[in-house]
């Protein structure tokens, strides 16, 4: 096959598959249209009701976030309350960890906050 | 068709007697036969519906703002399309920025073959995908491929040469 044969083959393989592609996308709605249109000749941006309200991605590394802090928050206090009290501290400790170990650093803040008052 | 240009002509004079200015009227009379070419462009491009939806309204508020100094106004499509090639690349910067795509992506295609296509342009280069879409999908020509992407007319031929080869070997 000449190189120009195999060429508009392949091209014409290749709007086939894009626009069966494009053809499984879902349209937009008219009304969602509409809204889009007279957004944009308002000179902003229509209500985005069903899209995010966070970029993509913010809430796993708020998440994160959160969850390392967490972490932290429990291990400085019991770190310095190991000093001073290892055996008694330590014991607990691994106890909660056992008991509970995805709630073990929110009772351990608890717990330590109330030792603190006491 | 001359009775889609006089309803839409009577549409028209009725909105502006509502009260809405008539370069409202005009744009969306102008701009909306080819949103859902642009949008399945988008979507095909960013990949994520919800970013094809963002890109789609950046899209037409730069036509919005760049209607007045369009030179061909019989026209728009290429015009429209180098904007949406744009606002696609930016977003694309945005998102790879912020978080990879495969990592919070869904497939956005039931279709089981269609989503085999998506997934194959995803692994091409931007470039590659870019052009692939507006030659193929958009059906521009090579020239207008080449003047929204702001490259040579070879340039043009030669990328979507490589593009191609490379999709169907990735769909093979």
């Amino acid at each position: 096959m000449s190189r120009e044969v195999t060429n508009e083959v392949e091209e014409r393989r290749v709007i086939r598959l894009l626009g069966g592609a494009a053809d499984a996308v879902a349209p937009l709605d008219a009304l969602e249209v509409s809204a889009l249109l007279r957004a944009s000749a308002a000179g902003r941006r229509a209500c985005r009701a069903r899209t995010r309200s966070f970029p993509r991605g913010t809430h796993l590394l708020t998440a994160a976030a959160v969850a390392a802090a967490t972490g932290l928050a429990a291990m400085l206090p019991l770190r310095l309350h190991d000093a001073e009290q290892p055996s008694a501290a330590t014991s607990r400790v691994h106890a909660d960890l056992i008991a509970f170990p995805e709630g073990s650093a929110l009772s351990l803040l608890l717990s330590r906050q109330r030792e603190r008052r006491a | 068709m001359a009775m889609g240009h006089l309803q839409r002509g009577q549409a028209a004079s009725a909105e502006s007697r509502l009260g809405r200015p008539d370069r409202h009227v005009e744009f969306e009379a102008f701009v909306s036969p080819y949103v859902q070419r642009l949008y399945r462009f988008l979507v095909l491009r960013l990949g994520d519906e919800r970013d094809a939806r963002d890109s789609l309204q950046e899209t037409l508020l730069a036509a919005w703002q760049g209607l007045p100094q369009l030179r061909e106004k019989e026209r728009p499509w290429s015009w429209l399309a180098g904007i949406a090639a744009h606002k696609a690349s930016d977003s694309a910067r945005r998102r790879l920025r912020a978080v990879p795509l495969s990592s919070v992506d869904e497939p956005y295609a039931e279709d089981a073959v269609a989503a085999d296509v998506l997934a194959a342009l995803e692994r091409l280069p931007a470039s590659a995908r870019e052009v692939l879409l507006l030659r193929y999908l958009l059906r521009l020509s090579e020239v207008e491929v080449a003047d929204a992407l702001g490259v040579k007319v070879g340039t043009v031929k030669s990328r979507a040469a490589r593009a191609r080869r490379r999709l169907l070997a990735e769909l093979r």
